[in-house]
C-alpha cells in the first residue's frame, strides 16, 4: 500500500494517512482533489473499481465525510480516499461519469444525508423513502424517536412504565424546595 | 408495445427445461446463522430493569412492564419488545448494562394472532429461552462508558503530614464527562434513604447546568456537601453501570456541584408557602438529622431553634470525621445556610433535667437527634488504664481544637469508619498505627476506599485479632495483649471469630484506641418521658411520621436508625419534616395506599 500512497502523493496533496492492515489503506484528501484523484487511480493504477460510497455525520464539526471505498480486484487490496465537506448546503462533485454505479450511491446518500450531486442523473428521485417531508434520516440531528411518535401509531394496548418514574413513586421520591413537588 | 417485448414471455419459457442456477431449498427451516439477529432472550434474574433498552430503541419497539415487585437494584421491570416494531438492529442488546438481554438466531415463528408478537423474554415462555446461538454483545465492545473518570488523590506519602483534604475533586471537563456515562435508570433514587433525585442532577451537570444541580440536590438534602464528601453511597452499589463496570461517582459528582457556590441562599430557589408561622419546633442535638428537620420547617416558617451540646453544629459530621475528609468550611456553609433560613443555633448547650419537659410545652413539637455518643467499652482487662481512650474522645477532641497525643505507636481496636478515622488520624499524629479488628478484612464495616487510603498511608491491619487484656509496661507504656481467631459458622449467617485459645501476642503501644461502636445516652431526659420514647436498650422506636411514643417528640438519625449513616439520618429528618406538619394539622394524614404505578400509554 505504501507504494501506491506514494504514488499519489507525488501528484496530489495528501492530507493525512492511515494504513489499517496490509490490504488496507485510508487517505485523506481537499474536496477539490477527489475527482483528479480518482480518475488518475482508475485510468493509472490497478485501483479501477468503485466498491462503495459512504458518508459519515460529523455533526459536532460541522461536516460531512465522504469515503470512496477503491479496490484492486487483482492485487485484492482497497485504498478508501476520504474527504470532508461542510455539512451546510452541503454539495460534491459527482463521480457518476467514472463509475456508472456512483449514480446509485450519489442518489442514495442524496436522499439519505441531504447531499448534493450536480449533474448527478438521480438526485431528488426517491431511492427508498415514499413521500419523505423531513429532514434527510441519516443525519444525526434527525430524530428517529419523535419521528417514529408523530407517523408510526403504536399496536393498541402497548403500555410503558418508566423505570426512573416508577421507582421514585414506589420508594416514596419527594422533593421539599416547592410546594408542588 | 415492441416486439422485444411480445416476445419476452415465450423466450422465458424457453428456459423453462434448463438446468437452475439456484440451488433447490432443503426441506424445513433452515437454522439461522450462528450469529443471527432473531426473537430476544432475557436472563430474567440478570436483568435489573433499568429500561435502557427501551431508552435506546429508536423504533419505540420496547415497552417496561411490571413483572416483580421492585426492590433496591431492581426495579422489577422488565422489556417487553413488540416485534411490528422491531428492526433487529440489535442496539438494545449492545447497550444493555447488565448483559441480560441477547437474541437468539431462531428467526421463524408463525402466529394468526398479531399481539402474539410481543412478548417479555425470559418472562413469557418460549422455544428459544436459552438459545447457546444468536447475536451477543461483543467481547470488549460497550456503548455506554464502563470507566469512571478517576479522581485525583493527594498522594499518601504527602498526606499523612497534613491535614488537607486527600480528596482533590473534579474539574468541570471531568465532572461533565463523568455525568455523560448515566444512563438515567433511576434505580440509584430507590438505593438512596433519602430518595435523592440522582439522574436529574447527574443531567444537570451532564448539560453544564449546575445551579439547576444545586437546586435539585438540595430538594431533599440540605447537607449535600457533606455526602459529596463522606456519603457511604448506597446509590452507587446499585447503579446499572456497575453491574459490568464501575459505577457513576454519584458522590463525587454532588461534590463538585456543591463546591462551586458559596452563598447558597442567593442560588436555591425556594418556593414553599409559610404555613409553619406562629409555630415554634425545637431540635435537640445539631447532627444531619436536626439539620435537616431545621432547614425544611425554617424555609416554611417554623421558628426552630437547634441546641447543641458541642460549640458547633453537625453532630458526627463535626466532631467524629476528620477534617482531612469534610472540612470545616464546607461545614460552615451549611450551617449559613441554616442561619439564613432563620433558624436559631444554640451551641455548648447540653439538654438537661427538666429542660425538655419545659420545651414541650413552649414548643409544638420538639424533634431529638442527639446521636449516639457513648463508646461501647472493650470489655477486656486493663481497659481503664491511663492510655486506653476511645475513638469517640479522641475524633472529637482533635476536631473541636483542643491538643491531642498518642504518643509513637497506637493501636486501634475495631473495623467501622470510625476505627478508620481514628487510625489515620494517629498517623497524621506521627504515629505507627496498627488496626487489630476481630474478624476478616472483608467483614470490615468501614467503606472500601476508607480501608485503601489507610493501608495506602502505612497503617498496618490485622484481622481475626481478639484484645484479651492490656497491661501497663515497666517503662509506662501500654502492652496490648490480643490472641488469634478462627472463623466459626454462624447462625446468624456471617462467620463469627472464635478465640484459638493459648495464643497471645503481645504489642507495646502508647495508645489503645477503642472503637467498637457507640450506643445512645438518654440520661439527659427525664425518666418518665425516656421510657415513653425509648426501649430497654435505649433504641427509639418512631412511627411513619417519625414521631416516638411521647406525642410531640418525634425523634430521627443514629438513634433510630440501624445504618448509622449521614445519609439515613437525613431521610429521618425528612420524615419528621412532614411528620410534623401532618402532627400539627397542616398536612393531612397519610393514607396507606399502595403507590399509583405512572403507567404510559405508548402511541
Amino acid at each position: 500500500m505504501k507504494t501506491i500512497i506514494d504514488d499519489i502523493r507525488a501528484r496530489f496533496s495528501v492530507e493525512w494517512e492511515h494504513e489499517q492492515r496490509a490490504d488496507l489503506a485510508q487517505i485523506g484528501v481537499a474536496p477539490g482533489t477527489v475527482v483528479p484523484l480518482l480518475t488518475w487511480m482508475k485510468l493509472h493504477t490497478p485501483f479501477v473499481q468503485l466498491n462503495h460510497l459512504s458518508v459519515v455525520d460529523w455533526l459536532e464539526d460541522g461536516e460531512f465525510q465522504l469515503t470512496y471505498l477503491l479496490t484492486d480486484p487483482h492485487g485484492h487490496r482497497s485504498l478508501m480516499v476520504c474527504t470532508r465537506i461542510p455539512r451546510e448546503e452541503a454539495t460534491m462533485e459527482s463521480v457518476h461519469e467514472l463509475w456508472p454505479q456512483a449514480v446509485t450511491y450519489e442518489q442514495e446518500i442524496n436522499e439519505m444525508f441531504g447531499i448534493h450531486f450536480p449533474g448527478s442523473p438521480r438526485q431528488g428521485v426517491p431511492f427508498i423513502l415514499e413521500g419523505w417531508d423531513d429532514l434527510p434520516p441519516m443525519r444525526r440531528d434527525f430524530d428517529t424517536v419523535a419521528y417514529m411518535h408523530a407517523h408510526h401509531p403504536s399496536r393498541p394496548g402497548r403500555e410503558h412504565v418508566d423505570p426512573r418514574v416508577y421507582v421514585g413513586k414506589v420508594f416514596g421520591e419527594r422533593g421539599y424546595l416547592h410546594d408542588d413537588d | 408495445m415492441s416486439l422485444k417485448n411480445t416476445l419476452a414471455p415465450f423466450s422465458a419459457w424457453m428456459q423453462a427445461f434448463s438446468k437452475p442456477f439456484t440451488v433447490p431449498d432443503e426441506p424445513g427451516v433452515r437454522p439461522g446463522a450462528p450469529r443471527y439477529r432473531g426473537w430476544h432472550i432475557n436472563d430474567r434474574e440478570t436483568c435489573i430493569g433499568c429500561g435502557t433498552c427501551a431508552e435506546i430503541c429508536q423504533n419505540v419497539a420496547i415497552d417496561m412492564v411490571p413483572v416483580d415487585e421492585p426492590t433496591k437494584g431492581d426495579s422489577g421491570l422488565r422489556p417487553k419488545v413488540d416485534y411490528g416494531r422491531c428492526c433487529w438492529c440489535a442496539l438494545c442488546v449492545d447497550v444493555c448494562p447488565s448483559g441480560s438481554l441477547a437474541m437468539s438466531n431462531e428467526y421463524v415463528w408463525v402466529d394468526h394472532d398479531g399481539d402474539a408478537f410481543r412478548y417479555t423474554p425470559g418472562v413469557d415462555e418460549k422455544p428459544w429461552d436459552g438459545a447457546e446461538l444468536g447475536w451477543r454483545k461483543d467481547e470488549g465492545f460497550d456503548i455506554v462508558d464502563h470507566e469512571r473518570v478517576p479522581m485525583g488523590h493527594l498522594d499518601p506519602e504527602e498526606r499523612i503530614h497534613t491535614w488537607a483534604e486527600v480528596v482533590v475533586g473534579y474539574t468541570e471537563e471531568e465532572a461533565r464527562r463523568e455525568a455523560a456515562r448515566c444512563v438515567e435508570c433511576g434505580l440509584c433514587v430507590a438505593a438512596c434513604p433519602a430518595h435523592m433525585h440522582i439522574p436529574d442532577y447527574i443531567a444537570a451537570i451532564r448539560d453544564g447546568d449546575d445551579v439547576r444541580a444545586l437546586n435539585v440536590i438540595y430538594d431533599n438534602n440540605s447537607m449535600p456537601e457533606m455526602c459529596g464528601k463522606v456519603c457511604t453511597r448506597r446509590c452507587e452499589s446499585v447503579c446499572s453501570i456497575g453491574v459490568n463496570g464501575d459505577p457513576l461517582a454519584i458522590r463525587w459528582l454532588k461534590r463538585y456541584v456543591t463546591e462551586r457556590f458559596d452563598d447558597l441562599k442567593s442560588v436555591l430557589d425556594v418556593d414553599v408557602e409559610r404555613v409553619g408561622e406562629g409555630r415554634k419546633i425545637a431540635v435537640i442535638g445539631g447532627g444531619p438529622s436536626g439539620i435537616t428537620v431545621a432547614y425544611y420547617l425554617a424555609i416554611r416558617g417554623f421558628e426552630v431553634t437547634i441546641h447543641e451540646a458541642l460549640p458547633q453544629l453537625g453532630g458526627a459530621t463535626f466532631f467524629g470525621i476528620p477534617k482531612y475528609r469534610f472540612p470545616m468550611p464546607s461545614l460552615e456553609k451549611q450551617i449559613k445556610l441554616l442561619e439564613d433560613a432563620g433558624v436559631k443555633i444554640v451551641t455548648n448547650h447540653r439538654v438537661e433535667g427538666d429542660e425538655l419537659r419545659r420545651m414541650l410545652e413552649e414548643n409544638d413539637a420538639v424533634f431529638i437527634g442527639t446521636g449516639l455518643m457513648k463508646p461501647y467499652r472493650l470489655g477486656a482487662e486493663g481497659e481503664d488504664l491511663p492510655g486506653v481512650v476511645y475513638a469517640l474522645d479522641l475524633l472529637r477532641d482533635k476536631n473541636i481544637g483542643r491538643e491531642v497525643e498518642v504518643g509513637e505507636r497506637v493501636v486501634v481496636v475495631g473495623g467501622g469508619n470510625v476505627a478508620i478515622d481514628a487510625a489515620r488520624v494517629s498517623r497524621r499524629l506521627g504515629a505507627e498505627v496498627t488496626i487489630a479488628y476481630r474478624r476478616r478484612i472483608v467483614d470490615m464495616p468501614a467503606d472500601d476506599e476508607e480501608i485503601e487510603d489507610a493501608e495506602a498511608e502505612g497503617v498496618e491491619i490485622i484481622p481475626q485479632a481478639i484484645p484479651l487484656r492490656v497491661e501497663r509496661t515497666d517503662d509506662g507504656r501500654l502492652d496490648f495483649v490480643w490472641g488469634p481467631a478462627e472463623m466459626v459458622p454462624s447462625d446468624r449467617g456471617r462467620p463469627r471469630p472464635k478465640l484459638i485459645e493459648g495464643v497471645e501476642h503481645h504489642m507495646v503501644v502508647d495508645r489503645v484506641i477503642v472503637a467498637i461502636g457507640q450506643s445512645a445516652d438518654h440520661s439527659w431526659m427525664p425518666p418518665d418521658i425516656a421510657e415513653k420514647v425509648a426501649d430497654a436498650k435505649g433504641w427509639i422506636t418512631v412511627d411513619h411520621n417519625g414521631m416516638t411514643g411521647h406525642r410531640g417528640i418525634f425523634a430521627g438519625g443514629d438513634l433510630v436508625n440501624d445504618t448509622a449513616d449521614a445519609i439515613s439520618a437525613i431521610a429521618d429528618g425528612l420524615r419528621a419534616v412532614e411528620g410534623i406538619q401532618r402532627f400539627l394539622g397542616i398536612l393531612p394524614e397519610r393514607e396507606e395506599t399502595e403507590p399509583e404505578i405512572p403507567v404510559i400509554t405508548v402511541r
